[in-house]
């Protein structure tokens, strides 16, 4: 019985002394060396004070222009992806970016933080902080979670907006976003996809407070989805600065908590809206497109060539989709 | 110096540490000494083990073994764990018996950004009923990577250039709790571990937050 306790006795002490050589090694919490830092470090990124956050945003174009809100995917991704439409800002718009409530280079926060109305009220506060006079122009631009977002403020909130593009947006309902969701992350069990996304878990874990952690798991398990073997048909790496993944978790863990139907209202917005879906997706397709399109009343559906569920990013998704986009934002402009 | 006699401390407490092929003392004879076992099934990715263990000590059941393991994908090898270690019985009393497995796990994991290897230790208790055909017991256990060494590659880089490569520690710690249960016949014994995982402070859990090994182990 000795033995066996001179046995344990001596593989705790190891690795009671393994635990305290700390000094000199890095620590994986400290910010800035996985991830980059956010506004609430840096105070040289740009940023606007909102809403009782503090939101990495920059803007593009003529103040007075028409307002172009560009809305990220996630929850928890950030714009990065998305710049390439400062293009529009040579078309005469204004072009807003903005990494979304704890996401991004934006200031985190915790869980309880968190809920739909919030992130609706944050945008709301984005629009009013960069609309010079009432009879400035917005549209919205959501991608992924971001079109998801931008259907949810037309439904729930009374602000005017006078167009909006989505690309992709998983779903208007609970119902039909976890439909996507588990097709898009439907990798098979034995291939490297999932393995990428599952096998770090034991290497990396963390608690609500450790952000820096969370962050970096959160940003390699979505690369993931860049593998060809993923279904969303992207044909590169996607470029993010930071995934937010206590903002994701929390959202995402609302919705399936209490669910969601962003669609009551939908039908009152007779303005028509561009839907774009891509070719190569195969979670997404033309009949998920149409089902959740059908929320609004006056839809142009249109099919993005050569490209997967992050179009907007890649040069033939950019290319395919930008003309498409332009026309549709100059005819209600 | 602080680093290398880090890992070397790591390594020696892996090679004086326990097993995932978990025993059913009872099923084992006084004449058997070694075993050969594999397992399959999911563990933070769908893998497939080997592994050999050794009594050590004649008067109790002590053993000592290595286990190697790898998860599917098409980079067989760009993943993989070593686990070293040891197991105990600490308590045996009519059918009811409680053991202790103590390891030191080496993992490797590789994705197009980045490159890691991290060195640990996991510590399983299971106490249960075991006869000389079958068992049935719980198990809980914790799971420290207590040093991972990140590198970052080019891909990872272009993302975040100021990522820096180096020691991390302490990187992860998940709490393991589940069933285990098997029969034996003759020298062979099947094994069916199962489980969940949640992160030690008890508020996230791994993306799949489930263990399944299905084992089979022969003595001799």
């Amino acid at each position: 019985m000795k033995l066996h306790f001179f046995y344990l006795a001596f593989a705790l002490t190891l690795i009671g002394f393994i635990s305290a050589c700390k000094d000199g090694e890095l620590d994986p919490n400290k910010p800035g060396l996985l991830v980059p830092l956010t506004v609430e470090h840096d105070l040289s990124l740009p940023a606007i004070e909102v809403n009782g956050t503090r939101l990495h945003a920059e803007a593009f174009g003529h103040p007075d222009s028409a307002l172009l809100i560009v809305l990220h995917g996630g929850p928890g991704s950030d714009y990065r992806y998305l710049l390439r439409c400062k293009a529009f800002a040579e078309q005469g718009y204004r072009v807003i970016f903005y990494d979304q409530r704890g996401a991004g280079l934006s200031k985190r926060h915790p869980a309880s933080d968190f809920t739909i109305n919030v992130m609706f009220d944050d945008l709301e506060a984005v629009i009013q902080y960069y609309r010079k006079s009432p009879n400035q122009k917005v549209f919205l631009l959501g991608h992924s979670w971001g079109g998801m977002l931008a259907a949810g403020f037309i439904n729930n909130k009374t602000l005017p907006i006078s167009g909006v593009i989505v690309g992709e947006p998983g779903g208007f309902t609970y119902d039909q976003m976890n439909e996507y969701v588990s097709r898009s992350r439907s990798f098979g069990l034995l291939t490297e996809a999932l393995n990428d996304a599952t096998y770090v878990d034991q290497l990396l874990s963390g608690s609500e407070d450790d952000h820096q952690i969370l962050d970096y798991k959160f940003t390699l398990w979505a690369s993931s989805g860049d593998d060809e073997e993923s279904p969303i048909g992207n044909t590169g790496p996607l470029q993010e600065w930071r995934g937010g993944y206590v903002s994701f978790n929390a959202l995402f863990g609302i919705a399936q908590r209490d669910g969601f139907d962003w669609t009551a209202n939908l039908h009152q917005y007779q303005t028509p809206v561009l839907f774009i879906y891509s070719e190569r997706n195969t979670a997404y397709g033309l009949e998920h497109a149409k089902k959740v399109a059908s929320a609004f009343p006056n839809v142009q559906l249109f099919r993005c060539a050569g490209e997967g569920h992050d179009m907007l990013s890649f040069d033939q998704g950019w290319n395919n989709c930008f003309p498409t986009m332009l026309d549709y934002l100059n005819q209600l402009k | 110096m602080k680093k290398h006699f880090f890992l070397f401390a790591a390594l020696c407490c892996g090679t004086l540490s326990a097993n995932s092929q978990h025993l059913n003392w009872r099923a084992l004879d006084s004449t058997q000494n070694q075993s050969v076992y594999v397992l399959a099934g999911w563990d933070f990715g769908t893998h497939a083990a080997i592994g050999y263990s050794h009594k050590v000590a004649r008067k109790f059941p002590l053993w000592l073994y290595a286990e190697g393991s790898m998860p599917s994908g098409k980079n067989l090898f760009d993943d993989a764990k070593l686990k070293i270690g040891v197991q105990s019985e600490l308590v045996h009393t009519g059918m009811f018996s409680v053991s202790v497995r103590l390891n030191s796990p080496i993992r490797r994991y590789e994705n197009k950004l980045v490159r890691m290897v991290s060195f640990g230790s996991e510590v399983i208790g299971t106490a249960g009923i075991y006869g000389r055909k079958w068992h049935l017991a719980a198990e809980l256990g914790f799971d420290k990577a207590i040093a991972t060494h990140i590198k970052h590659l080019p891909e990872g880089l272009e993302i975040y250039p100021g990522a820096q490569s180096g020691w991390y520690l302490p990187t992860a710690g998940n709490l393991i709790y589940g069933i285990h249960t098997g029969f034996a016949f003759g020298k062979n014994q099947i094994s069916l571990r199962a489980g969940k995982f949640k992160n030690q402070g008890f508020d996230y859990a791994p993306f799949i937050p489930l263990y399944a090994h299905l084992g089979y182990a022969r003595a001799f």
